[in-house]
């Protein structure tokens, strides 16, 4: 009998294991892509001429500056027009600035705006990462000195 | 009364680990946890609250039933070229809901085992949240690390 009670006492030493064993387990994932960095490049000047001293020309944006972004393929990015500057010297005066934008890099069929100074644009870049940005500007000489004059037009992306 | 006794024990071996499998437990990963796009050196955190990009982990167990929760957490993911992107977890980046609510959460660590206490249904479910830290010279391209939860009775 003693024996007996024994040998139920350790097989139930081994059916609580068993019991408290019970679990599962299930999984998932964790995930992120990182984007490449975004290359801004100006890849034509505005480029006004020869001029006269005093003087008003506009070049279009079909003819103008021209900036190729190159980044992730169809993403959505915010294009910030940094510094269009409001003249190339003293008394030469930029204004009425226009733009131009396409995901392909002939302007034909491109997407007129008027680009205003510190002011933002979105746009989703191509299937192959790359889009397009034209300006045009009027450039009002007065008296200008003679010489040869440039100003930087900043152009920033970053992605959306 | 031996012969007895001997059966009786047999039998409740046998019956042991059927009462284990009986004992209905499950852990089922829903939805992943998202970081979506990142910038190199731009860390990330998504919140154990974010209904679109923190993980979520569905469990089935007995109605009421307390039960022991843990994780099997990457410290990094894995990318493109044997790159990694580090991965971490803050003391509140999961959270255990009864009602499987992602508004009704009580959160927890999840580097440690957490007791949980199942629905009435026998149902809950863990949100998971984290931060991932991309170097400014990551590599880019696609990264993602196995994330596992194990459920046991205590």
């Amino acid at each position: 009998m003693r024996r007996a009670t024994s040998l139920l006492c350790v097989l139930l030493l081994y059916a609580v294991p068993a019991l408290a064993r019970a679990q599962a387990s299930g999984s998932s994932r964790a995930s992120a892509s990182i984007l490449p960095a975004i290359s801004v490049t100006g890849t034509q000047d505005l480029g006004f001429g020869t001029i006269a001293s005093t003087q008003v020309v506009t070049v279009q944006a079909r003819n103008g500056g021209r900036f190729t972004i190159q980044g992730t393929s169809n993403t959505p990015v915010l294009i910030q027009f940094t510094s269009l500057p409001a003249a190339l010297g003293p008394n030469l005066a930029l204004s009425a600035w226009t733009g131009l934008a396409n995901t392909s890099p002939g302007n034909g069929g491109a997407t007129a705006f008027v680009p205003a100074p510190g002011g933002t644009r979105t746009a989703t870049l191509a299937s192959n990462g790359r889009y397009f940005l034209w300006f045009g500007a009027t450039l009002t000489a007065t008296n200008a000195a003679p010489g040869t004059y440039s100003v930087p037009v900043i152009v920033t992306v970053v992605y959306n | 009364m031996r012969r007895t006794a001997l059966v009786l024990g047999l039998a409740m071996l046998v019956a042991s680990p059927l009462l284990a499998q009986g004992r209905k437990i499950r852990v089922d990963g829903v939805r992943p946890l998202a970081f979506g796009s990142l910038l190199a050196g731009a860390p990330s955190t998504v919140l154990r609250t974010d209904p679109a990009n923190s993980g979520q982990f569905n469990l089935t167990a007995q109605n009421n039933d307390v039960v022991i929760l843990t994780f099997s957490l990457p410290s990094s993911m894995s990318g493109p070229a044997g790159a990694s992107l580090p991965l971490s977890f803050s003391g509140s980046d999961a959270g255990f809901s009864r009602s499987q609510s992602i508004s009704d959460q009580v959160a927890f660590d999840p580097r440690q085992s957490y007791l949980g206490t199942m629905s009435q249904q026998g149902r809950a479910s863990v949100f998971l949240g984290g931060t991932a830290t991309p170097a400014f010279n990551q590599r880019p391209g696609a990264y993602s690390a196995t994330i596992t939860l194990t459920v046991m009775y205590p």
